[in-house]
């Protein structure tokens, strides 16, 4: 249980300008927590569970809060956050879904899947690091997550 | 003969004394009498008069007895004749009586034989008459039956329908020519064969259903089974049948062939819309977020570069990247106002009543933000309730109010009015504004409506100002996709009501709408 290995956010986020910007994002809200990027779904469900190439980790040193994108390769975002809250070990893991999607059966699948919030990626860039700024301070900051 | 009038006598005698003895005589017995002494004569009086009887002597020079009946009988089969001998033969008087005579009388006559003779006679005469008349009336009446045949006839076999009399033995009994024209077999093939024989097999078990029903005094309505027409193909019939507990059915049919194709063809048609509408579901839904993603790429390092190396730009390249992100959040705008849009046909209406007042007490609280900082007046009389789908109406007067909001921006204090007037129901539509003094109608239906006391609009271009991405003032003076009337238009039309505005230059606007069912 090193502490250089803990992460406070895992990002699971496809496109990588918006990686870019959302990291830019909670650079400029101070947020300079370890912030870990899974680039598509297999990644996060295997950072998540401590598998494959994250085999080295253990689910305590898991991040505080998931950002998760929906629109995924290989395993979709409402998957993984199926599995997330469908597993005893990582359901009290806080998701927050940031899509560009406001379809309503996306929000309506994501809440019935457990989701704790569902933000929609604005275009506007300081809509947008609003968002990403208010998110980091409400789970990081202000939330309490429980003890593990 | 006219019953009550006095028949009239023909008295022909060549010796003048008996003759008008006789006249006097029957004329004391009450009968009209016309004598004459020569049979030419009585033909020529004959000609022109009607008589009940002729009363004549056998023995006449010129023209006999026998001679004048037959041709009086001729002029007049109903006549009846009666003849004098007085010589006493009666092998002429049988010759006369063979000759149409009706009877014979001796001279020299007696009163007492001449007058029941005359009477019995006339007797005749009368119920020769009367059959006469019965014989045209049956005439008549055959006639009209015959006439009424003809146009039941008539009507059978013009009829358009196909109209049949089957028998309880399986074989048709009559069939009128339609049968021949919807199935192409002659009158004598269909009568020939049994006409389940005609059934397309998977059909026979129901038609036999069908007669069977009859026999127990239902009426078939309706029913539907598959008749071969002679080139091979099958048609659809519709029959309705009845049966008179006679062992006859009586039916009518229709081919309903195209009927049914036309039907399947309408299911496919709307499975496949159905289809289509799944299909660009799902293709706006990867349009909306495949599309927002590079402009958010856009916006974003465009503000980057202004952030991190803003300072080192001389102003005119941050002007223009500051255009690159108002381009970008423009087309996401307009990206969620087509969305919008076209999701608006596709969306079922759920039409409930609704507190119209709160529906806009709700979008005034959407419209917060827009509110901010600014001098409103709002001015809201009592709304009555509507009927209509919730969220689709909240667009609505979201739309609206906010449209009141942004061009009225420019004015110190914007004072926004919303509330509803009767409008009369042929009135005013944005196809068709109201025309200046329009009278009163009787009917009248509820129009809410929007205020404000901006900029308004030239009436000369109010027929544009629903239409998709029409806007009626410049971009930079205020901004907007040119899709929310469209939104607003085509949500009312949904609710079969009608929108429209009026407005002047400078004198702000008022936009309208009437949603259906909603009478005063």
């Amino acid at each position: 249980m090193s502490d250089t290995n803990a992460v406070d956010i895992l990002l699971v986020e496809d496109n990588p300008k918006d990686v870019e910007l959302t990291l830019r994002a909670f650079r400029k809200a101070n947020l300079t927590n370890r912030i870990h990027v899974a680039r598509d779904g297999a990644e996060a469900l295997d950072f998540i569970f401590c598998e494959g190439a994250h085999a080295a980790r253990t689910i305590e040193d898991g991040a505080k809060v998931v950002l998760l994108d929906l629109k995924l390769p290989k395993v979709d975002g409402l998957e993984v956050l199926q599995r997330i809250k469908g597993d005893p070990r990582t359901k009290i893991i806080p998701v927050v879904v940031l899509t560009s999607s406001r379809e309503q059966c996306d929000v309506v699948e994501s809440y019935q899947l457990g989701v704790n919030s569902y933000i929609v990626k604005p275009v506007n860039f300081e809509r947008f690091a609003e968002a990403v700024e208010h998110l980091g301070l409400y789970w990081l900051l202000m939330n309490q997550p429980p003890k593990v | 003969m006219n019953v009550t009038a006095r028949p009239r006598l023909l008295i022909v005698d060549d010796e003048v004394a008996q003759m008008t003895a006789l006249c006097n005589t029957l004329e004391d017995q009450g009968y009209v009498t016309t004598g004459l002494t020569s049979a030419n004569q009585a033909l020529a009086v004959l000609r022109g008069q009607e008589f009940d009887l002729v009363l004549t002597d056998l023995m006449m020079p010129e023209m006999d007895g026998i001679a004048l009946l037959r041709a009086a009988l001729e002029m007049d089969a109903n006549l009846v004749g009666i003849v004098m001998t007085g010589h006493g033969s009666i092998d002429t008087a049988v010759e006369a009586m063979q000759g149409g005579a009706l009877d014979y009388i001796q001279k020299p006559f007696k009163l007492s034989v001449i007058v029941p003779v005359v009477a019995r006679a006339l007797g005749v005469r009368r119920l020769r008459i009367e059959n006469a008349e019965l014989e045209r009336r049956v005439r008549e009446h055959a006639a009209e039956l015959a006439a009424a045949n003809q146009e039941r006839d008539k009507f059978f076999d013009t009829s358009l329908d196909m109209l049949c009399i089957a028998k309880s033995d399986g074989y048709f009994k009559r069939l009128n020519p339609s049968f021949t024209e919807t199935l192409g077999w002659s009158m004598e093939e269909l009568l020939e064969r049994p006409f389940i024989d005609f059934v397309h097999s998977d059909d026979r078990d129901s038609t036999l259903r069908e007669v069977e029903k009859q026999n127990l005094g239902e009426a078939v309505l309706n029913f539907e089974n598959r008749y071969q027409h002679k080139d091979g193909s099958w048609r659809w019939l519709s029959w309705r049948s009845g049966s008179l507990r006679d062992g006859l059915m009586y039916a009518t049919a229709r081919d309903v062939t195209q009927q049914r194709q036309t039907q399947a063809d309408l299911l496919e048609r709307t499975s496949q819309l159905e289809a289509a509408n799944k299909e660009l579901e799902a293709f706006s839904y990867s349009v909306s977020h495949d599309l927002r993603s590079p402009l958010r790429t856009i916006d974003g390092f465009s503000k980057a570069v202004l952030e991190d190396y803003g300072a080192q730009l001389p102003p005119e390249a941050q002007r223009h990247l500051q255009f690159v992100r108002e381009g970008a959040q423009q087309m996401g705008a307009l990206i969620d106002d087509l969305l919008t849009f076209s999701r608006l046909s596709r969306q079922p209406l759920d039409r409930r009543t609704l507190d119209t007042a709160r529906l806009v007490n709700q979008s005034l609280d959407e419209l917060r933000p827009q509110q901010q900082g600014r001098q409103i007046e709002l001015r809201m009389v009592e709304l009555p309730p509507c009927r209509g789908d919730p969220s689709l109406l909240k667009q609505v007067w979201i739309n609206l109010l906010s449209n009141a909001l942004k061009y009225s921006s420019k004015r110190e204090t914007a004072i926004i009015e919303v509330g509803a007037v009767p409008a009369p129901v042929s009135g005013a539509s944005v196809d068709a504004p109201p025309a200046a003094g329009t009278a009163a109608s009787t009917n009248h239906e509820i129009a809410y409506f929007v205020r404000d006391n901006g900029v308004g609009f030239d009436m000369r271009y109010a027929h544009k100002l629903f239409g998709v991405f029409q806007r009626l003032h410049r971009a930079e003076d205020y901004d907007g996709t040119g899709v929310g009337l469209a939104i607003v238009h085509r949500i009312i039309h949904r609710h079969g009501g009608r929108v429209w505005a009026e407005a002047a230059v400078d004198r702000g606007a008022t936009f309208y709408f009437t949603l259906e069912g909603t009478n005063t």
